[in-house]
Formats: structure tokens, C-alpha cells, sequence
């Protein structure tokens, strides 16, 4: 099943605890108006996977060694430490998810059940193979289709219109607040994690140059079923949520929008939805940090060999494990920490961007695979646009205090 | 001399976002209270199982509790304490008074919504 | 995989060598290259003499001032030096002549294996 590594991909990195409290936030306040930013950054990281799965396909590098190989060492420290940093936020937040979901299901108090996330994520990834890794959450992530359905359904029946969905102008104080969101849904949506993850699976599925069109269809197929979903969220809120003036402070206000159509059977889905979706990005980011630093050493990397085999590797994942549940313990909200970590997500993203030009130019490596035009002014457009945000992002991110 | 200007700046900018931050928690406080109001809702309606009402009022009442300390002027002090025990202790049973907490919760929410611009 | 250099001749150090995978005969990775250490003959040739890896290495490409500090923190545990006459095949992985038990580099995996991961349920030591 190679499509569902892009599925997997989608799932844990596009519909995570970030676009569920972008999304959402973004349609309680302000309806459908910052669709545009999701579908931009949609855009985005298709054009960036496709790309970073040709490299890691013909030169078989992945990204992070690709940037050591090709920058030296010293200029590899700058996106490791960006990694390091956003990825501890963001990692904490889904495991803060996945500890909301389980209180959604069981009313105990998420606090309580923050370490089960943790657990559960490195039962998986402790000794599964990278097969079990990318199906098995993939296939669980397809109950996120409730989204999709729901929204339908609620559209259908709602007595707003389209044009009611689209606020009539923007007061002042609002300006800096959507600004703000726009941010940090690119920021959710790019998330440089899944840059790395993907190429990475790509390596252990042992991608070649005839692997590209599979790249294409998990690309655009699986970051494209994301963005579905996340869609279907912004409609949710902005039918259901944002007419009763609820703003999407916690994740549990947005389960509000299934049970809109569905009564209870919709709240369970919500929270099953938001299990899956903050498990599989846990999974994701607790393998990214790893197969960054192991490419970037040289050392063994692997889910497809024992623990034993590849020491160092299986070490900095439990180590970044153990930081992120730290960060989670520390107890702050889980929407309101994804709200942070997307926006500094957001800043530090030309860091972590600006290699893809260099490196999809590499004749030695790439061959005739190199990018053509086209792609090349995209992947400016994208860095340019990754600047802008994140010259951007700093102040608000100051000047709103989170939204 | 030349720092003066960065520094009037910073100064002007912390006393901007100072004041548009009482606006925004009263903004953000009555979407919270609006949450609340709409969950327990819900949930008399049949429309959400106890145990995501329960770990539901959990995060609203996380994010509320800022309001105990926060200087509110005192029609929207006395709104909230009123909503105060809704948020604390939502009545989840069959024989109390959940309509009665839908309104102070629901009165909440009106009043710091108007008062934060909503 | 990655493609063939296309001609012999004179190798580019900083892209042929420098930071390169390391790959033993066996095929277990060893690291990269972190540094390369040359020497100036008398007749005023420069022979690259060694492969250096480990994080004193490391420390040093960063910043001159951390090689000291890092010897005396580390003092050579972790690090270890290839004689160029066991590359085998140079590129971006630089294949080595002998199995990975005939170098010091995989010391630290093991260690992490022996010490640290044993304690760990499932970990197949």
C-alpha cells in the first residue's frame, strides 16, 4: 500500500491538533474568509513534497542529509535547531490532543490522561515496522471523512447562506487577529516536520526514480484528503459555531459542530477524530526529530530494524519523547499551545525552506530530475511568501498574544 | 539618544496591546462562556454523551479561571459570578437547574461580549 | 541510487569527502565525515592523511575556539580517525574496506545498545 504513505502523511501532518485549532478558530471568527490561506498552503506543501520526494527518490537522500551533504555541517545546525525547537512545542500539543480526545470519552480530566498519549505512541513506534507505522493510523485517520460528511450534511440543512458565511468587513481590532491566523495556518499546513518525515519514508520504502509517480499520487492525493478535511472544519465552524458566538478557545467546542447533525453519535466521532488525527502527528513528529538528527550524524536509522540495530536513533526518539511529554506536563492548553507553535512554526520557516533551491538543482544528484523552471519560481514564490510570514508572524504573535 | 525612539516605540506598542488585551480576554471569555452555555445545552438535549460534557467543562473552566483575577469593571464581575458555579460545577443530572444555568451562562456571555466589541 | 561519477581524475574534497556517509564494508553506516586531516610534505605537496569523526571533530568545524574545550571535555572517547588508505570508494557514501567491528566508531552504538536500551522491554539485545 506505498499510497498510504502520503494518506499517513496527510493525516498525521495535515490534520493534526494545528489545523483542527487553525481551522476551527479560523471559521468561528471569521467564517470562510481565510480559506484562501488553507488552500495557499495546500499549495505549498504539495509542490514541497513532490519535490522532496523526487530527491529522496533518484539521489536516495533523504532532506536532512541531503542539507548536511550539500551545506556542511555548520549550516545543517540551523534547521536541526529550528527542528528541534518548533517540533518539542508542536509535539506536545498533539499529545495534549490526544489527551483531550481520551477525556472527551471518558470525562477524566485530560491532565490525568497525558500520559497515555506518550505511551501509546511509543508502543508503535518502539518495535512496529514502518508498514504497521504508516498503514495502521492511515487507515484509522479515514473516520477524519466525518468531517467531510458532517459539513455536508450540516450545509445541506442550515439555513445560512453562502454569502452569511463571509464576514462583512473586518473592525479594526479584528485585523491583527486574522492576520495572526492566516500565520499560523501556513505555519500548520507547512509544517517542515512533514518535509522530513516523507522523505525519510520515502528511504525506508526505498523509493527510485520509477517511484515518482507514486511521489505524485501521495502528494497530491494525501495532502489533498487533507485539506478536504480541514475545509470541512472551517465550514463546520463557520455554520455551526460561529452564529452561536463560540470562538473555538478549547478543541471541545469544535466536537459542537458534529453533534450539530449527529447528536451524541457525533460528539464520539468528533473525539475519535481527534484521536487519530493528534496520534498520528505524535507518531509522525516522534519519528522526524530522530531521522533528522541520524541522517544529519550518519548514524543507523531505521524503523525496519530492531532497536538494538540502530541504537543512537531509538535513543533520540525517546529522548524527544520525554521532552515533549515535559512540555505537555507543563499543562498549558492544547489548542492555545498549537496556536503558538504554529505561528513559530511559521517563523522559522525560510530557515528551513531555503535548502529546496539549491538542492532540486543539483544536477550531480538529480540527473535529468533536476526542476524545471516552473518549479523553481513556485518553490521562490514559496520561500518569498515563507519571509513574509514570518517577518510577519513575530509581532503579532506578540501583539495577540496567541489569538 | 538614539535608543530613545526604539524605546518610545516599544513603550507605545506594550501600551497598545495592553489595552487591546482587555478587550480581547472579555472577547475571548465570552466565547468561552458561550461554549459552556451551548454544551450544557446540548447535552440536557440529548445531543452529547457525560463523559465529553465532563472533560468539556474541564478546558472551559481552565480557560475562565483568569477571569477571578482579571480587573473587570463590576457589571461583568457580577455576571460572572453568577455564571461562576455553572462553570464549576455544571449541573449534569436529571433534577437540578441546568435551564437556569444555560441563562447565567448565556447572560454572561452577552454582557462581555458587548462590553469586548463582539 | 545516486548516480556514478561520470570521470576519474581529481576528487572535490568538500563535496566528494567532507561530510559524507561513512559505510563499512558490512554496510553499516559509521557516521559521517567531520573532518579531514592533511599534511604538508616537504616538497610542498598537500597529502590528505586521515578521516577524523566523533563530536571533537564536530566541535571544531563549528568554531576553532570549541575544539579545546570539547578535547578536554570529551578526551577522545568518541572519536575516531580513518586512514584514507580504507576508503574504498568515495561519493557521498564513502565505502570503506573493513567490516564496522574493525573501527572505533561504532563504539557509541553499541554503548547506547549495551548500557541504555537494554533497559527497555522489546529492544532485541
Amino acid at each position: 500500500m506505498r499510497l498510504a504513505l502520503g494518506i499517513l502523511t496527510a493525516i498525521g501532518g495535515f490534520l493534526d491538533v494545528g489545523a483542527l485549532a487553525t481551522a476551527g478558530s479560523a471559521g468561528s471568527r471569521f467564517g470562510l474568509s481565510l480559506v484562501w490561506a488553507l488552500l495557499l498552503g495546500t499549495g505549498c506543501i504539495i509542490l514541497l513534497l513532490l519535490q522532496v520526494g523526487r530527491l529522496t527518490a533518484v539521489s536516495g537522500r533523504p532532506y536532512a542529509a541531503a542539507i548536511r551533504e550539500h551545506f556542511g555541517f555548520k549550516f545543517f545546525l540551523l534547521p536541526l535547531s529550528v527542528e528541534l525547537l518548533a517540533d518539542s512545542i508542536m509535539l506536545a500539543a498533539e499529545l495534549g490532543g490526544v489527551a483531550v480526545a481520551l477525556s472527551l470519552l471518558t470525562g477524566i480530566s485530560w491532565h490525568l490522561l497525558l500520559p497515555v498519549g506518550p505511551l501509546l505512541v511509543f508502543a508503535l513506534v518502539w518495535r512496529g515496522p514502518f508498514r504497521l507505522i504508516e498503514n495502521g493510523p492511515a487507515l484509522l485517520g479515514l473516520v477524519t471523512l466525518c468531517f467531510v460528511v458532517g459539513a455536508v450534511m450540516v450545509g445541506v440543512s442550515s439555513s445560512s447562506r453562502l454569502p452569511d458565511l463571509l464576514p462583512a468587513r473586518l473592525g479594526g481590532s479584528d485585523v491583527p487577529d486574522y492576520l495572526f491566523l492566516a500565520a499560523a495556518i501556513l505555519g500548520a499546513v507547512i509544517s517542515p516536520y512533514l518535509v522530513y518525515f516523507y522523505s525519510s519514508g520515502a528511504r525506508e520504502e526505498h523509493w527510485t526514480s520509477r517511484s515518482l509517480r507514486t511521489n505524485a499520487l501521495s502528494a497530491v492525493g494525501g495532502m489533498g484528503f487533507g485539506c478536504l478535511t480541514a475545509l470541512a472544519v472551517i465550514a463546520l465552524a463557520a455554520m455551526v459555531l460561529r452564529p452561536a458566538h463560540v470562538q473555538t478557545g478549547t478543541l471541545a467546542e469544535l466536537g459542537l459542530t458534529l453533534s450539530a447533525p449527529w447528536g451524541r453519535v457525533g460528539a464520539v466521532l468528533f473525539a475519535v477524530s481527534l484521536f487519530v488525527a493528534c496520534y498520528a502527528a505524535a507518531v509522525e513528529l516522534t519519528l522526524a526529530i530522530p531521522y533528522v538528527v541520524s541522517q544529519g550524524f550518519g548514524w543507523e536509522v531505521g524503523e525496519n530494524h530492531l532497536p538494538a540495530q540502530a541504537p543512537r536513533f531509538n535513543l533520540a526518539l525517546i529522548c524527544f519523547v520525554l521532552v515533549g511529554t515535559a512540555v505537555a506536563l507543563i499543562g498549558i492548553d492544547p489548542l492555545q499551545l498549537t496556536l503558538y507553535g504554529s505561528a513559530l512554526t511559521a517563523v522559522l520557516l525560510p530557515v528551513s525552506l531555503s535548502p529546496f533551491l539549491v538542492l532540486m538543482n543539483d544536477r550531480d544528484a538529480l540527473g535529468r530530475h533536476t526542476n524545471g523552471w516552473l518549479m523553481n519560481a513556485a518553490t521562490i514564490g514559496i520561500i518569498a511568501l515563507a519571509a513574509v510570514v514570518a517577518i510577519v508572524s513575530l509581532p503579532l504573535l506578540i501583539a495577540t498574544g496567541g489569538a | 539618544m538614539r535608543l530613545l525612539a526604539p524605546l518610545i516605540a516599544a513603550g507605545a506598542l506594550t501600551m497598545a496591546c495592553g489595552s487591546a488585551d482587555a478587550q480581547r480576554t472579555e472577547a475571548q471569555a465570552a466565547g468561552e462562556l458561550a461554549a459552556a452555555a451551548r454544551t450544557l445545552e446540548a447535552y440536557h438535549q440529548d445531543r452529547l454523551t457525560r463523559p465529553y460534557a465532563a472533560g468539556a467543562f474541564v478546558n472551559y473552566e481552565e480557560q475562565l479561571r483568569s477571569l477571578d483575577t482579571a480587573p473587570l469593571p463590576a457589571d461583568l464581575r457580577a455576571r460572572w459570578l453568577a455564571a461562576r458555579p455553572a462553570v464549576r460545577r455544571p449541573c449534569l443530572d436529571a433534577g437540578c437547574d441546568w435551564r437556569g444555568q444555560v441563562r447565567a451562562l448565556d447572560g454572561a456571555a452577552n454582557a462581555f461580549r458587548s462590553a469586548g466589541g463582539g | 541510487m545516486r548516480r556514478e561519477r561520470r570521470s576519474g581524475g581529481p576528487r572535490q574534497v568538500m563535496r566528494d569527502l567532507m561530510d559524507g556517509e561513512l559505510r563499512s564494508a558490512d554496510g553499516h553506516a559509521l557516521g559521517r565525515v567531520d573532518d579531514v586531516a592533511a599534511e604538508l610534505g616537504d616538497d610542498g605537496t598537500l597529502r590528505l592523511v586521515d578521516i577524523s569523526t566523533g563530536p571533537e571533530a564536530l566541535a571544531g568545524r563549528v568554531s576553532s575556539r570549541l575544539r579545546p574545550a570539547a578535547r578536554r571535555l570529551l578526551r577522545g572517547r568518541f572519536d575516531a580517525r580513518i586512514p584514507l588508505a580504507d576508503v574504498e570508494e568515495m561519493g557521498p557514501t564513502i565505502r570503506l574496506r573493513r567490516p564496522a567491528a574493525a573501527y572505533r566508531t561504532g563504539r557509541s552504538d553499541r554503548w547506547v545498545a549495551e548500557h541504555l536500551l537494554r533497559w527497555i522491554p522489546g529492544s532485541g539485545r
